[in-house]
């Protein structure tokens, strides 16, 4: 909803609210309120209070036609929002205004089918093609309508006709696939689900009945190898689909944008990546307003590896939210990663003009500053992010390491990883520099304990790896820090990092084959490498 | 060879005379299928889940009933499990006053027949020493110390119980005791159905306890329907469980019932699941017995007895882990029988509303076919969410009909709406088989109340209450009372009724083929397990149809030895109860030749 909109729907809450009488004589009756309705996110609320409000305004002179869309447009916000017998009403009622269109009794098999009411639903669908004949949409649902409540033969009389639709022919195969793997006709089986799926690869959820057509043939080899396709959890199985503008229709009525922002983090948890891309843009096509789709968005474009595009879209919010510091704050990471450090620098820069305590904004511009060299002016952000969160144990860790390249007392750095070890006693990162600051110092803290934990690490970084190795280095078991660092140094060099220190690794690799020691000065540089390590095998 | 089938009481070596059931019909109209005599028999159970409004997942799972002989007089007693006050258990007090006031579960002797027809039930809960107060899901029946009396294991969403029958003291008291750590096969999860079986064929019965998830009431969050109103969560909400498999050790150590858990030695251990339902039967007629398990939302599981010990999941690769469409249902309860009369065990299963109730047929070598499209017990269960199932011969036409009991997991919206404190009431069905293994919906009116009224039903199990030849049923609510029905469809008929023993004990396993006078053989097991959370009757009974009579019996005890009925110089008189004895029937020729 734009900001116009949401003024109109505030004006329009409120008209409500009075019980206004907009001077539209007789009105059509509005719906109750939903009993749920207090508990849905406020915006969906004003969009189900404008939708109302359009059904009141309906009047006797009103086109007929319009009328049926005001309605349905309100069945649709009742039919994705979970509340049936609501749609199915308003559906009727947008029927009964526009009988002529096969939409609405469309809408209402789909209200029916979901609640399986198959009878229900077969006669919609069939009123529904009967009206509209030659679109696909309601006859392949017809045919779907049948085959699940059982009526076989019907369903693939349909789908047979269906053969013919230039959209929906996979749709229609994999229907006739199933009807003939229920009647036991394997062939006939295979055939139609092989077709289906040349047509649709992605279209997972025919594997498993195919492989039941292949078990039935007797063609045992295929039938395996079929069935090792076929997902283990249903929520990865991909149905066939096929160009439905009216159930677009309805996503599209699907505007809570909470809805989608929950669908798309869902999506994205479970690795959906493209679908959590849909599912957040709907919610921008939703509401523009609303900034937490839009950061959405660009995230999902960050980890799809589209980062120009991600850029695109935090450019626009940036211009779209001038005072939102989650803008900058987000742009400017992406500069960084980019290593567009002034781009970077300016926007964190601005976010902090927006939040002067803002401690990510300060960690990320200490770090824009370190990598330009600026470290004692990193510090002074790293440290301000300290105070604006002490539990920030990354910008402890990380103004240790400026210290440490300004060759600062080594008991200040100490006592900074100290600090960052108490906030975050398993961040290993802390761990190991830790550990290798004490042996830089001769230190007397090797305590087998801190080793075992770096050593368990699941993924270690080449710091850590470094750590473990200068560590065992320091108690003479030189053989073991070699594997460490050779590990290490493997790693690196299958990297293009130029960022990485990799012949200060190899130095350093040199002298524990010959059985020495490490004196070469600590490299802040190697901190950099964010590079991951296979550990030495087998493993201690 | 030369045992006789003696025919006096069922408790001693024979049969039981079968009751008219003239009287009781008067009572009740001809185009009913059941009489409903809950309230005639005595029967006053109500299941309290003790909902306080939090939505507790446990709530809505529980609970089971058992039809067991546990006095050894010849008729079927009633176990009814309760459920209690979770509250309770989060408060972690075992001992205050709210707990001492918890609804406890209940055994009902049955008093016999009343001239009306109907079975008259006697609470004997404290006289039996019973005191099962944990939060019950379900029961399982099983004399596990093979000394004719049977006992009892309680699944609770907590942990399990062991009861064991001690027999008839000298004032002819009939009492249980509970055994320390249920005997080894203590168990301290979210337990809801279990088997009881002889897997190795040692001779003693073992245990599989399906598990459901890993729920605590202290992790316990709401959830909400998909118009955001506060709802009970599914098991996706969960991790899976880990079902167990305990083996029977027999007596030994001063114990009079030793389990020792071989979940992982068996192979158990390999899978986890949301576990509900589970049935033992020989899928792949290797003689051995195997297990289906029907877990909620995830693969359902089929353990092959490898016949060492150990059983593998086969479920998948025998086209039973999922339906045609390839996707994991919401399995809750679960029948294993022959219902296309070709002498093998089909599974049919029961799941959630907007799914259909599965049925997988067998070729005989464990390869199933999902043929539910063409049943019309599925695509007519589709509104609804199954739990209980019990196949039992409705007619005794001899074939095996289906009875469902429904009740939803998850809110009604509309019954929400129209007030309804327990949203979750939904109908009943049964189908009827056409002997060919496809069924039809039997309309609403031709059942009770029982089967009309929106209720939340769970356990149903099938059992001969009266003795007259048929199977009755019983129906579980949650949250609500329990049901007795008499079957009237199939009175007048012609029937065969077997009680098969083993090891003193009833010989759950054992596969039992009739030849009819007809030229049909019908082929039943030997069982308590399937369903949901419940125990039926251990007696096989046969419908004859238009048979006048039957020529011969065919048992293949779980020891995988086939001994044959009649033997010389008896009959097997049809509309009786006949106990055969292992060691007692004929070895080689199937039928003697009088018989053929």
């Amino acid at each position: 909803m734009s900001v116009s909109g949401v003024a109109r729907g505030l004006v329009l809450l409120a008209l409500v609210a009075v019980g206004c009488d907009l001077g539209h004589g007789d009105l059509a009756e509005a719906p109750p309120l939903p009993e749920a309705f207090a508990e849905l996110d406020n915006s969906v609320q004003q969009l189900f209070l404008a939708r109302r409000l359009d059904v009141e305004h309906v009047g006797f002179d009103s086109d007929p036609v319009d009328t049926a869309n005001t309605y349905g447009e309100l069945a649709h916000w009742f039919h994705v929002y979970g509340f049936a017998s609501e749609a199915e009403q308003w559906y009727h009622r947008a029927a009964d205004m526009d009988p002529a269109a096969g939409r609405w009794p469309y809408f209402l098999g789909h209200v029916h089918l979901a609640a399986s009411r198959f009878e229900a639903a077969e006669l919609a669908f069939e009123r529904s093609v009967e009206k509209s004949p030659g679109q696909g949409p309601p006859l392949l649902w017809l045919a779907e309508t049948r085959r699940q409540g059982g009526d076989l033969e019907g369903a693939e009389e349909l789908f047979l006709e269906a053969l013919d639709l230039e959209q929906g022919r996979a749709f229609a195969e994999a229907g006739l696939g199933r009807i003939a793997l229920s009647k036991q006709d394997y062939r006939a089986a295979r055939d139609y689900l092989q077709r289906a799926l040349q047509a649709q690869p992605r279209a997972s959820a025919l594997w498993y009945p195919l492989s039941r057509a292949y078990a039935g043939l007797g063609e045992e080899s295929q039938a395996q190898a079929t069935l090792s396709r076929s997902p283990e959890g249903n929520r990865q199985q991909l149905n066939v689909v096929f160009p439905d503008p009216w159930l677009a229709e309805l996503e599209t009525a699907r505007q809570g944008v909470l809805d989608h922002l929950r669908r798309g983090r869902s999506a994205r948890a479970a690795g959906r990546l493209g679908q959590a891309l849909q599912d957040f843009a709907s919610g921008v096509a939703a509401d523009d307003d609303n900034l937490d789709a839009r950061l959405e968005v660009a995230s999902v474009l960050v980890d799809l590896g589209r980062l120009e595009a991600a850029v695109h879209e935090l450019e626009a919010a940036r211009r779209a939210f001038p005072l939102d510091r989650r803008v900058p704050l987000a742009l400017g990471a992406q500069y960084l990663q980019r290593r567009e450090f002034d781009a970077a620098e300016t926007q964190f820069r601005e976010g902090l003009l927006l939040d002067a305590e803002d401690a990510s904004m300060h960690f990320n511009l200490a770090q824009v500053l370190r990598s330009r060299g600026l470290q004692n002016e990193a510090i002074t952000h790293f440290e301000a992010a300290l105070i604006a969160s002490p539990e920030m144990s990354r910008a402890a860790f990380w103004s240790a390491i400026c210290r440490l390249g300004e060759q600062e007392d080594l008991d200040l750095i100490r006592g900074r990883l100290e600090e960052a070890l108490l906030a975050a006693p398993e961040a290993t990162d802390v761990l190991s520099l830790f550990v290798r600051l004490n042996t830089l110092r001769g230190g007397d803290v090797r305590d087998p304990g801190t080793l075992a934990r770096l050593e368990d690490v699941d993924v270690p970084t080449v710091l850590v790896a470094e750590s473990i190795a200068m560590d065992l280095a320091a108690r003479r078991e030189f053989g073991r820090a070699a594997e460490w660092q050779g590990a290490a140094l493997t790693s690196l060099l299958a990297t293009d990092d130029a960022r990485c220190a990799t012949e200060v690794v190899r130095r350093r690799l040199e002298r524990y084959r010959n059985r020495k020691a490490s004196s070469a000065p600590w490299e802040p540089s190697e901190i950099l490498c964010e590079v991951r390590v296979t550990p030495p095998s087998p493993r201690l | 060879m030369l045992a006789i089938v003696l025919m006096a009481s069922l408790a001693c070596e024979s049969s039981v005379p079968a009751v008219s059931g003239v009287q009781g019909r008067q009572q009740v109209e001809d185009s009913l299928y059941f009489q409903d005599v809950s309230n005639a028999s005595g029967l006053d159970f109500v299941h309290s889940n003790g909902m306080t409004g939090q939505l507790y997942l446990a709530e809505v799972i529980g609970g089971g009933a058992a039809l067991v002989d546990y006095d050894n007089d010849g008729d079927l007693d009633l176990y009814l499990v309760q459920g209690g006050r979770l509250e309770v258990l989060r408060s972690n007090d075992p001992g205050s006053s709210v707990r001492s006031a918890s609804p406890v579960d209940r055994l009902f002797r049955n008093e016999g027949v009343s001239t009306l027809g109907s079975p008259m039930f006697v609470d004997v809960t404290v006289e039996a020493g019973l005191k099962a107060a944990g939060y019950g899901m379900g029961v399982v029946a099983g004399d596990f110390d093979n000394d004719g009396w049977i006992d009892l294991y309680l699944t609770n969403f907590g942990v399990n119980q062991l009861w064991r029958n001690l027999g008839r003291d000298a004032a002819g008291t009939v009492g249980f005791e509970a055994v320390a750590k249920a005997g080894g096969a203590g168990d301290d999860g979210f337990s809801t159905s279990a088997a009881a079986l002889d897997f190795d064929g040692d001779g003693w019965l073992d245990l599989y306890v399906a598990n459901y998830v890993d729920y605590r009431l202290e992790d316990h969050r709401p959830c909400r329907s998909p118009s955001s109103r506060p709802d009970y969560c599914g098991p996706q909400n969960h991790p899976p469980s880990q079902d167990r498999l305990f083996r029977n050790l027999g007596p030994g150590e001063g114990d009079p019932i030793r389990f020792v858990d071989v979940t992982s030695v068996a192979g158990i251990v390999r899978e986890r699941g949301n576990g509900l339902g589970v049935v033992s039967g020989d899928f792949d007629s290797d003689g051995l017995i195997d297990l289906y398990v029907a877990n909620d939302l995830m693969r359902n599981l089929l353990w092959h007895n490898r016949g060492d010990g150990t059983f593998d999941n086969l479920a998948l690769e025998w086209g039973a882990a999922v339906n045609a469409e390839g996707r994991a249902e919401a399995s809750m309860g679960l029948a294993a029988a022959d219902f296309d009369g070709d002498g093998d065990e089909d599974l049919f299963m029961t799941h959630l509303r907007g799914e259909t109730n599965t049925a997988y047929r067998n070729d005989g070598s464990g390869g199933f076919e999902d043929v539910s499209m063409a049943m019309e017990a599925s695509a007519a269960s589709r509104p609804y969410t199954g739990f209980g199932v019990a196949t039992l011969d409705l007619e005794n036409d001899g074939d095996l009909d289906i009875v469902v009991a429904n009740g939803d997991v998850l809110v009604i919206e509309e019954r929400l709406i129209a007030g309804d404190p327990f949203p979750l009431g939904q109908r009943n069905q049964a189908f009827r088989n056409d002997g060919e293994g496809r069924f039809t919906e039997i309309p609403t009116e031709r059942w009770g109340p029982a089967f009309s009224g929106l209720e939340v039903s769970r356990g149903l199990v099938a059992g001969d209450l009266d003795n007259d030849g048929d199977d009755d049923v019983v129906l579980t609510n949650n949250n609500g009372p329990a049901y007795v029905l008499l079957n009237r469809a199939a009175d007048g008929s012609n029937w065969l009724g077997l009680r098969l023993i083993d090891h003193q004990r009833d010989a759950l396993g054992a596969k039992v083929t009739v030849q009819l006078s007809d030229g049909r053989r019908l082929v039943r097991r030997v069982r308590t397990d399937g369903s949901y959370c419940s125990a039926r009757d251990p007696r096989v009974l046969f419908g004859l149809g238009s048979a006048t009579g039957v020529v011969g019996v065919e048992v293949e005890w779980v020891s995988r030895d086939t001994e044959y009925w009649p033997v010389a110089g008896s009959e097997l008189a049809a509309r009786r109860y006949h106990t055969l004895v292992r060691g007692e029937g004929r070895a080689g020729e199937p039928y003697h030749e009088g018989g053929r």
